[in-house]
């Protein structure tokens, strides 16, 4: 059966549309939609910057650099001695020399802001004649955090999931991770249009923003559903039988041999420093 | 600074306009200007800056360079910051997104259409004879009460304009709007605009949709891959040159136009 469309029939407009209105709109009342709107954006940018990260510090593949971060990260917990410490700050501290500055701000940014708190929250331990634990579990945190940005600001998502099937990681872990991350970005652009539509919208004084920001976040939820349900089907219709391959680079380079050959120095460093 | 200013008979100036996404280019050196009641399409392959500039023009970003005017008085990111001239820049430009799942977030589509007006503060009485002009405008009285998140892509689409409509702007901008509507949807669509624009409203429509181009403006400007306008003139001149549309990449060499019965279409003669 054919379906008719109703044309527009031209003699139906009203006569508003034709004028003017005279509307002198308030000030104020959509801080919070800007703030929402900075906030997504940070995300999204965080998240698009690390997939296009061009690493100029260290030119070790993915896998020797989550190996070396694990291994950094292992001894910072276990040491008992300062000394080593001590060490591991000055290589990450040269490490972070070799970085873009923009780059090296974030990282401290970020390590001194997680330092910072863990001092706040040890402070009663120093009151308590405690000044050891402070400070040391103090550096371990900063220590930890920079090893770790260092890492995650230098290598791209792609090499970071290719590094983790390298080393064994469960492939549904791999593959949830994948996801999520192209997920962000994917929500993030719809929120972010979403949050701009209301701003375009919310030319007066909204006295329900938080409602709208509510259907904001509703309406993410309802296409997150809807987009991986489509996910799902598709990948049915490709033969996915639960196993994950992701690429995994196995050229052994220069940047490679020569991070190992750090990462062997700072665990015979560490190995020293136990025995003492 | 309060409300912008009305005078002059531009609509929408834009003086060496760039812009670029850190570091990528998306918009080179781009300066036009747009009369009040004009009807002007954005043509463009993908990547060429339309979007970019639509959302320029809305307010929503600014230009690393150059200057944007609106009915002669400059946009600034300053400006933009005081929040009563921001409300009614926003209120005399309307921009209905390509997705219009990113511009529904009321529960039911009188809400929404009814969202632009309730915020312009006009008493319950004037919003629902506002909200219900639009419905029966654009033909979805049978949508009234329902969700907009379960309605299909045209139905989606026409809920979008109909509560961009409510605030009665001057300018409406469009950005992809014939994109996921069926033919007829995409017909009933070229027709409404028409009218709104014989109402005396000023349109822009970026488009890839050369079939329907003429009937939505009288003058396009087409944006090359370098990011730049490779020509301004118009609709019909445009689409009449071959070589341009090829070389702006919105084309294959198989295009071409029957003069004979004044159309355009897609397949090869061999």
């Amino acid at each position: 059966m054919e379906k008719t469309i109703a044309r527009p029939d031209r003699t139906a407009m009203p006569e508003w549309l034709m004028d003017e209105d005279e509307y002198v709109p308030q000030s104020g009342g959509d801080t919070f939609i800007n703030k929402s709107i900075l906030a997504v954006l940070g995300v999204i940018s965080r998240v698009r910057n690390q997939s296009m990260t061009e690493d100029s510090a260290n030119s070790a593949g993915a896998a020797v650099k989550l190996l070396g971060t694990l291994l950094t990260v292992l001894y910072i917990a276990v040491t008992k001695q300062p000394s080593f410490l001590k060490f591991v700050l000055v290589y990450e501290l040269i490490v972070l020399c070799l970085m873009k500055p923009e780059i090296i701000k974030k990282i401290l940014k970020v390590s001194a802001a997680a330092a910072s708190l863990t001092f706040i929250v040890m402070l009663p331990a120093l009151l308590w004649g405690n000044t050891y634990s402070c400070l040391t579990i103090t550096s371990k945190v900063f220590l930890t955090i920079t090893a770790v940005n260092m890492m995650s600001f230098t290598t791209k998502w792609n090499g970071i999931t290719s590094a983790l099937k390298k080393v064994h990681c469960p492939d549904m872990f791999i593959f949830v991770l994948d996801i999520t991350i192209k997920y962000i970005v994917m929500l993030g652009d719809l929120v972010l249009n979403m949050l701009y539509a209301l701003r375009l919208r919310s030319v007066g004084r909204d006295r329900s923003k938080y409602g709208s920001l509510a259907g904001v976040a509703g309406t993410a939820y309802i296409k997150s559903q809807e987009m991986a349900v489509e996910m799902y089907h598709a990948m049915e219709c490709r033969g996915f039988d639960g196993e994950y391959k992701a690429v995994v680079r196995s050229r052994f380079t220069k940047g490679d041999a020569f991070s190992l050959l750090i990462y062997a120095g700072l665990t015979a460093l560490f190995v020293f420093y136990a025995m003492m | 600074m309060g409300n912008i200013e009305l005078f002059g008979t531009e609509a929408v100036e834009l003086n060496n306009i760039c812009y670029a996404y850190e570091g990528n280019t998306a918009l080179d050196n781009i300066t036009l200007r747009i009369r009040k009641g004009e009807a002007v399409a954005f043509m463009g392959p993908n990547g060429s800056g339309k979007s970019t500039l639509l959302k320029i023009i809305n307010g929503l970003i600014f230009p690393d360079s150059g200057s944007y005017l609106f009915c002669g008085d400059e946009v600034t990111e300053k400006k933009m910051k005081d929040s009563a001239y921001a409300k009614s820049l926003h209120k005399r430009i309307g921009f209905i997104f390509q997705n219009s799942d990113a511009q529904l977030f009321n529960t039911t589509v009188y809400d929404e259409i009814a969202f632009g007006p309730r915020q312009m503060g006009m008493d319950e009485e004037a919003v629902r004879q506002r909200t219900e002009d639009c419905i029966s405008m654009l033909g979805i009285e049978h949508l009234r009460e329902r969700s907009p998140y379960h309605l299909s892509g045209g139905e989606k689409h026409k809920a979008a304009i109909a509560s961009v409509l409510a605030l009665n702007p001057e300018l409406l901008v469009l950005d992809e709007p014939m994109i996921g509507l069926d033919p007829r949807s995409q017909r009933w669509l070229v027709d409404f605009l028409a009218q709104m624009n014989e109402a005396g409203k000023t349109i822009i429509t970026s488009t890839h949709n050369l079939d329907l181009v003429q009937e939505v403006s009288d003058r396009a400007i087409l944006f090359g891959e370098e990011h730049k306008i490779l020509a301004d003139e118009k609709t019909a001149d445009i689409l009449g040159n071959q070589p341009l549309l090829v070389s702006a990449n919105l084309v294959d060499e198989y295009y071409h136009v029957h003069h004979d019965n004044g159309h355009v279409h897609f397949h090869d003669h061999e």
